[in-house]
């Protein structure tokens, strides 16, 4: 994973440890560490496990979804770029599945 | 009933409570994020030879109903295309034509139409989504009974 890559990645759980704890293993499991401001910040509960799986998921299809498809649309791109660039979205989709699915592996493994 | 006991069955029902509560608004935002929309009544301003973007993107074309208002009747009538308007599905926008009989420039238009919000992959994985909140929700509860369960 590159740095640039793996820099946005940091962020992105940044922002989603602020909502709530247990997305930490996931991140934690592609070895991207986490701010230790956020980490503090992080709740550890069942509550807190709710809403922060809920408000990524608002977040991410309300918000991030559709903003980079509209940028995608207006950008004009085609061939190799549009491929690759237009999975973004689906990538995007499949990380707050992959969110949603870590927590019911720790509780079921 | 022991102390800690009852503890955990407050956790696990407030657990419950705030998630089911929780996974209506995010069911909502998955539902009206994700497949085809429909944009009803958008206004639009107006202005003869300029792209005014639209809300939605990627347009589909035969959807797309456009009302310019009509000050001799006093009312709204479909305007036709391509006389009056012309839509770019694409990047999502409009642009009305100087030529055009019924629409003016600086009056309000109103456009309809639909779009695809997430394309069909996207749409197929964000469908998941309020199924697998559902099943946290489910795997929390059970592993809270399972606990208390010894």
């Amino acid at each position: 994973m590159s740095k640039s890559v793996k820099g946005a990645f940091e962020t992105l759980a940044a922002w989603y440890l602020l909502a709530g704890s247990e997305l930490k293993a996931l991140f934690g499991g592609l070895g991207i560490s986490m701010p230790a401001d956020a980490r503090a910040q992080a709740g550890g509960n069942l509550v807190s496990l709710a809403m922060g799986i809920t408000v990524a998921v608002i977040v991410t299809v309300g918000v991030s979804i559709p903003i980079t498809n509209d940028v995608i649309n207006s950008a004009n791109l085609t061939g190799i770029t549009a491929t690759i660039v237009g999975f973004i979205p689906v990538m995007l989709a499949v990380l707050v599945l992959v969110a949603t699915v870590g927590p019911i592996m720790t509780r079921t493994g | 009933m022991p102390a800690n006991v009852a503890r955990n069955v407050l956790a696990v029902a407030l657990f419950a409570a705030v998630a089911v509560v929780m996974l209506s608004p995010a069911a909502s935002v998955v539902h009206s994020n994700s497949g085809t929309q429909h944009v009803g009544n958008e206004s639009v301003t107006a202005s003869y030879n300029t792209s005014l973007d639209l809300t939605g993107y990627d347009i589909t074309n035969s959807t797309v109903t456009v009302y310019g208002y009509n000050q001799t009747s006093g009312s709204y009538e479909q305007a036709s295309h391509p006389d009056d308007y012309t839509v770019h599905t694409k990047n999502g926008s409009i642009s009305f034509n100087s030529s055009s009989s019924l629409i003016d420039s600086g009056e309000t238009v109103k456009v309809s139409y639909d779009y695809q919000a997430t394309g069909t992959t996207t749409t197929l994985v964000e469908g998941f989504l309020p199924l697998m909140l559902g099943l946290v929700i489910l795997v929390g509860v059970a592993r809270g009974v399972m606990g208390l369960m010894g």
